[in-house]
């Protein structure tokens, strides 16, 4: 008896020793991590000595946890590195982790076949990539489990990361059912932006842009400069493509913010109803007067567009961040290598005189999609725990970097494609030469997928690192060593601001209903009013816009994201 | 189609039923082969038809129908009362009466057509060609409309290089060229493929009906209008009754994939609303009342067609 | 062609002839150049192909696109499958209905009226989407190949197209070979189906496109992979572009815009799905484009 006792104390003062130990070497990074298994210390650890701590300080569990997960995000369509890259992580996550982890996926749309998974109770143990209707059906039927109990135990590293915001995740009773996906934000990073070509703008003169008409000038300038493209073709100064909400997001450049004007005792007027959305839709009118606005404007796909801007006919653009990149200099690059450096595009920012700030971007710190584990989970405990190193850095690494150390590429066996890396004793660091591609832009996107990152992200933060550098996106880190980068912080800065509050998450079948029709009154009304010939026609189409959307339940809507607003402040304020 | 002929069985004195159970005597094997038939049917396609029911109920998905709430006419009384309800009737009426006559007679005229082309190899080449825009799917269809009719497409650029036009004719863009367009792509895309049918009724013509005709002294014309078209007449009607049933369906992924904001008034049909106000946000109870709704009047129009079809040319699908 | 042995030719065919050749002509190319179009754009650089212009021909040759699609581990397996639903579908299914549009044509059988009624309404009414997958379900035809022709073999439709073909066949064929003591089943194979060969060629194509061309039962009931077919890894690849429409978030949509496969991609899987069922349809197109003589089958 007594050597058993004495054994048993061994073990113990053993199993306790090995965080310090894991702690106390920081190296470069990683003196942060959540791994520390709360089952040490306490009665129930009198575990044998097989109980072993991965390099990622995750407590492995004997018997293997299965977790079956349903990708509700539809339309799956894996390239053949995508395809090898999930295969890969879910045999790394089973070898370190014990841990098999299987994807069910849909090609079709992800409500559709949630709505068949719950009609025939079909579904498995987590389902992710949730919309937020989607995660309240689950919860009314009693189909989700409830989290909080976990959230200050088991899952304090989830809501650690979700800091300020957390309080707005939890429903009326203050429960919680689901975990977000890509919650908070860079706050730095711009979504949607104006857009010049930087070679052009220094030709006429690097003229400050500092209002929406100084951007016009500026674009009129340009195309007197050069009014035909290398082809001959005509050019023009602004062209659109479906897939944005312009109104919506565009009456930021003149201080409403993601197309609503709220004054300080939180009333809501929509950009349609302001002076502000009439001037925006004014500005746009007189390119479309001047015949510089490309006459397809509302009729493009973004492939469309796309087309139109890598052939250089349209001068400017607006709409997300990327696209002047992703049409520009990445397409004029790979087809010549002899491009000129400088003939690429660079964001812009301006606002209108009178407005209080650029409200382009409305970060949402809500997540971009949701998880819920269902009652179908037998071991909520031990999936709350795998979830829970997710928020950890180590596992914000893992999970959104890939696997460390090097994968076999898919098209070139003899290279390794790796974006970090750890050793056998938890420190980690961010490879060099992944590094120096991501800041170059001579990443090969296609190639990464094979790390598997991003395959089975429960949960994961979007925010910067708490050491300010890091995040979990590859290419949004080290601005300041890219020149393109930074000239788009630089010019960008004070047009991001934090919307969170403002988002309507919970709507019923009214609200809706109520935003398809006010969504279908703008949709046809405002390209009307920008294509109008003349003042009075202007005038007529901006009526006729605002007694569609009347019709439509502006009024009702209005009110819903009032009390939305109002209720959100109040939770963030407790 | 049938004509009436005199029935072999006497009628009068016996009763339904016992005419029944004589034809379960004396047709056997057509029942034994039909029993299964019907069981297969009332398997596959009757027993799913229980979900008709979602159309009176709040349906979610997760409970059983009757576990939801009972709400009566509600969805139906929401459609019809939608002051949007009759831009989309106007729309749907307008392309599917396009659809039911010119998108109906060309492939027949096609057919007819090719039928007269002498060379047997081009005649073969042409038809395996006609049906390839069936296999292009309606995203691809989609970017060749636009790179055909976009204000820097080529037909913009062939009027403007011939001086026909100064300025592009915004053909995508502007509402009321959308049911023509609609017409002329919808009829590329079927013509090939709807007038197989018909060229195999052609083909299925006897012979000897020709060679009687030429001795009677018909022409070419008069063998197309005298013994090709009548022969083909019941498949015609059939197509064309059972077409009619389709009336409220006035095509979908063609719109939400060609029509943009700036058309949608023109475009904007029964399907393309449920769908953005039904399906899309999982609320199957609407979509199913307004499937129901168009079920009950397609299949009424159906029946009242062939009726109307067997007082006039005692031709019917029903008998 | 039959006719022109017995016609004599006049200017007036000729003239007709000859605007019908024209017809044919510009029809012809309007129906092939979009295809050549496609053709075009799968052989050309996909970062090239971006600028869009081209027209009948490649500007920038490539075979990446083709080599990108037959990478595809799936599609061999894929091949496979949509050549067996085609093969079993088209068999069943042309059996089937021409066996009930048979039944449905014999002159007094009683149960005629109702059984095409009892079709007829199931070509309008329908109890949706959930009510028929959890059908499938439970008879356990998720993941399996039965699901794609089981729940077609009869169909309303070819059952009124064969039937009305079937009414055509002269009535005194059958009653003297049932005054012969030919059972029915016998009869729809030695006598109705030889006749029915243009019809039911017909019936077979489309039958048959129709399985070929089939994605939306796949994606519902294919759920582990192993019986997708050809189409719906195109209809993958072309869905690839929606799924980025309904993203909002702009950080990640630039990431996915980055791996998208451009629509050169798209256009060489159009051809490959395509192609074969051009190789193949002109065996069937015999049966109802030269035609067949009823006194021919008499004999």
């Amino acid at each position: 008896m007594k050597k058993q006792g004495i054994l048993a104390m061994v073990l113990v003062i053993v199993l306790l020793s090995f965080p310090l130990v894991s702690c106390s070497n920081t190296g470069s990074r990683g003196t942060e991590d959540g791994a520390s298994t709360p089952a040490e210390g306490t009665p129930e650890a009198t575990k044998p000595a097989s109980v072993k701590t991965n390099v990622f300080g995750w407590e492995v569990p004997e018997k293997t946890l299965e977790i079956t997960a349903f990708n509700a995000g539809g339309n799956y369509a894996p390239s053949e590195e995508q395809k090898t890259g999930r295969e890969n992580m879910e045999k790394y996550i089973l070898e370190n982790f014990n841990v098999k982890l299987t994807m069910q996926t849909t090609d079709g749309d992800g409500t559709e076949a949630l709505n068949l998974a719950l009609a025939s109770n079909t579904y498995p143990e987590i389902i992710y990539w949730m919309g937020y209707n989607m995660v309240l059906k689950f919860k009314e039927q009693g189909k989700a489990q409830d989290l909080t109990p976990y959230m200050d135990t088991i899952g304090k590293d989830i809501k650690e990361k979700c800091a300020e915001t957390y309080p707005l995740l939890l429903d009326d009773d203050g429960k919680l059912y689901y975990l977000p996906i890509e919650q908070g934000a860079l706050m730095e990073l711009p979504d949607y932006s104006a857009h010049i070509r930087y070679d052009e703008w220094q030709q006429i003169g690097s003229p400050d842009i500092k209002t929406p008409d100084d951007y016009y000038n500026a674009l009129k300038k340009i195309l007197e400069a050069s009014p035909k493209t290398p082809n001959g073709d005509a050019r023009y100064a602004m062209s659109l493509y479906n897939t944005m909400d312009y109104p919506v997001n565009f009456s930021g450049y003149w201080g409403l913010k993601r197309g609503w004007k709220i004054d300080d005792n939180g009333t809501f007027t929509n950009w349609a109803f302001t002076d502000e959305g009439k001037e925006m839709t004014r500005w746009f009118n007189q390119i479309y007067r001047d015949g510089l606005f490309d006459p397809d404007a509302f009729n493009n796909t973004f492939d469309d567009w796309k087309a139109k801007f890598s052939s250089e006919k349209v001068a400017g653009a607006i709409g997300g961040w990327w696209i002047s990149w992703n049409a520009g200099h990445e397409v004029w690059q790979t087809l010549d290598p002899n491009t000129p450096e400088d003939k690429r595009y660079i964001q812009v920012s301006f606002k209108a005189p009178e407005a209080e700030a650029a409200y382009l971007t409305g970060k949402q710190k809500y997540g971009n999609g949701y998880t819920i584990i269902t009652d179908k989970a037998k071991d909520v405990e031990s999936i709350m725990k795998f979830i829970d190193f997710q928020a950890t850095e180590k596992g914000l690494a893992l999970f959104n970097w890939g696997i460390p150390n090097g994968v076999t590429s898919y098209k070139d066996p003899a290279r390794q494609v790796k974006e970090w890396n750890i050793d056998e004793n938890g420190n980690w660091s961010f490879d060099e030469e992944a590094k120096k591609q991501f800041v170059n832009e001579t990443w090969d996107y296609n190639d990464e997928a094979v790390v598997g990152n991003g395959t089975y992200n429960f949960f994961s933060s979007s925010n910067r690192w708490s050491d300010g550098e890091y995040c979990i996106w590859g290419n949004q880190m080290w601005y300041s060593e890219n020149k393109w980068k930074t000239i788009m912080m630089n010019n960008m800065k004070g047009t991001i601001y934090d919307a969170t509050p403002m988002i309507l998450r919970q709507k019923d079948e009214n609200v809706t209903l109520t935003e398809t029709a006010i969504s279908d009154a703008w949709k046809q009304g405002w390209p009307t009013c920008v294509q109008s010939n003349s003042d009075e026609e202007f005038e007529a189409n901006w009526t006729a816009l605002q007694q569609a959307m009347t019709g439509a339940g502006i009024e009702t809507y209005t009110r819903v994201m009032e009390e939305n607003y109002q209720n959100n402040m109040e939770k963030l304020s407790k | 189609m049938q004509r009436k002929t005199e029935k072999l069985v006497p009628s009068g004195s016996q009763t339904g039923f016992d005419k029944f159970r004589k034809s379960l005597r004396t047709q056997r094997e057509l029942w034994i082969i039909s029993i299964p038939i019907i069981l297969w049917v009332l398997l596959f396609a009757y027993y799913p038809m229980y979900g008709i029911l979602m159309a009176f109920f709040d349906y979610t998905p997760g409970k059983e129908i009757f576990q939801c709430p009972f709400v009566g006419l509600k969805h139906f009384k929401s459609f019809l009362t939608n002051p949007a309800i009759w831009q989309l009737l106007r729309n749907t009426l307008a392309m599917s009466a396009l659809s039911l006559t010119i998108g109906f007679i060309a492939p027949i005229i096609f057919a007819l057509l090719l039928n007269e082309v002498g060379h047997l190899k081009i005649k073969k080449l042409v038809q395996t060609v006609s049906y390839l825009p069936h296999f292009i799917s309606w995203v691809v269809t989609g970017s060749m409309v636009y790179m055909m009719l976009s204000s820097e497409g080529i037909l913009n650029g062939m009027l403007l290089g011939l001086g026909l036009t100064d300025k592009a004719i915004p053909f995508l863009t502007q509402g009321s060229y959308y049911w023509t367009i609609y017409i002329i792509v919808n009829v590329w895309k079927g013509i090939g493929w709807s007038s197989i049918i018909y060229l195999s009724s052609i083909s299925g013509v006897d012979d000897e009906l020709y060679q009687a005709g030429a001795i009677d002294g018909l022409g070419r014309w008069g063998m197309a209008m005298h013994i090709t078209l009548p022969s083909i007449a019941p498949t015609i009607l059939i197509l064309w009754i059972l077409g009619i049933g389709g009336i409220l369906n006035a095509g979908f992924d063609y719109h939400l994939i060609i029509g943009n904001s700036a058309t949608q008034a023109y475009w904007d049909v029964i399907d393309t609303y449920t769908y953005r106000y039904g399906v899309q946000q999982g609320y199957y109870s609407m979509s199913t009342a307004v499937s129901l709704m168009k079920s009950v009047i397609g299949f009424a129009l159906v029946v009242l067609t062939n009726w109307i079809s067997k007082k006039t040319t005692d031709m019917s699908i029903l008998y | 062609m039959r006719k022109v042995a017995y016609i004599k030719r006049s200017t007036g065919g000729m003239v007709f002839d000859i605007l019908n050749g024209v017809f044919i002509t510009i029809f012809t190319i309007l129906v092939v150049y979009p295809f050549l179009n496609i053709l075009a754009i799968s052989f050309n650089d996909g970062i090239d192909a971006v600028r869009g212009g081209i027209y009948l021909w490649p500007r920038k040759f490539s075979l990446l696109n083709y080599e990108y699609v037959f990478s595809n581990r799936d599609l061999l397996r894929g091949a496979g499958v949509s050549v067996l639903r085609v093969v079993v579908g088209t068999v069943t299914g042309v059996l089937g209905s021409a066996l009930l549009g048979y039944i449905v044509s014999v002159r007094n059988f009683y149960g005629r009226k109702f059984m095409r009624v009892l079709f007829l309404i199931t070509m309008y009414f329908g109890g949706g989407l959930i009510p028929t997958y959890l059908l499938m379900l439970r008879l356990g035809f998720m993941n399996s190949f039965a699901v794609y022709w089981v729940p077609s073999i009869f169909s309303a439709f070819y059952m009124l197209l064969a039937s009305s073909y079937i009414q055509n066949l002269p009535e005194a064929l059958f009653e003297s070979a049932r005054i012969d003591g030919s059972s029915e089943m016998r009869i729809f194979f030695q006598i109705v189906v030889p006749l029915s060969i243009p019809m039911l060629a017909c019936i077979a194509v489309y039958i048959g496109v129709g399985q070929w061309n089939s994605w939306f039962d796949v994606s519902l009931y294919s759920k582990d992979g192993k019986w997708d077919n050809l189409q719906i890894i195109l209809y993958r690849l072309l869905n690839q572009a929606t799924a980025l429409q309904k993203m909002m978030e702009q950080q990640r949509v630039a990431e996915k815009m980055k791996t998208l496969q451009p629509q050169t991609v798209r256009a060489a899987t159009t051809i490959v799905v395509v192609l074969p069922v051009i190789f193949i349809y002109p065996f069937f197109q015999k049966y109802f484009v030269s035609g067949i003589t009823i006194g021919a089958v008499k004999g």
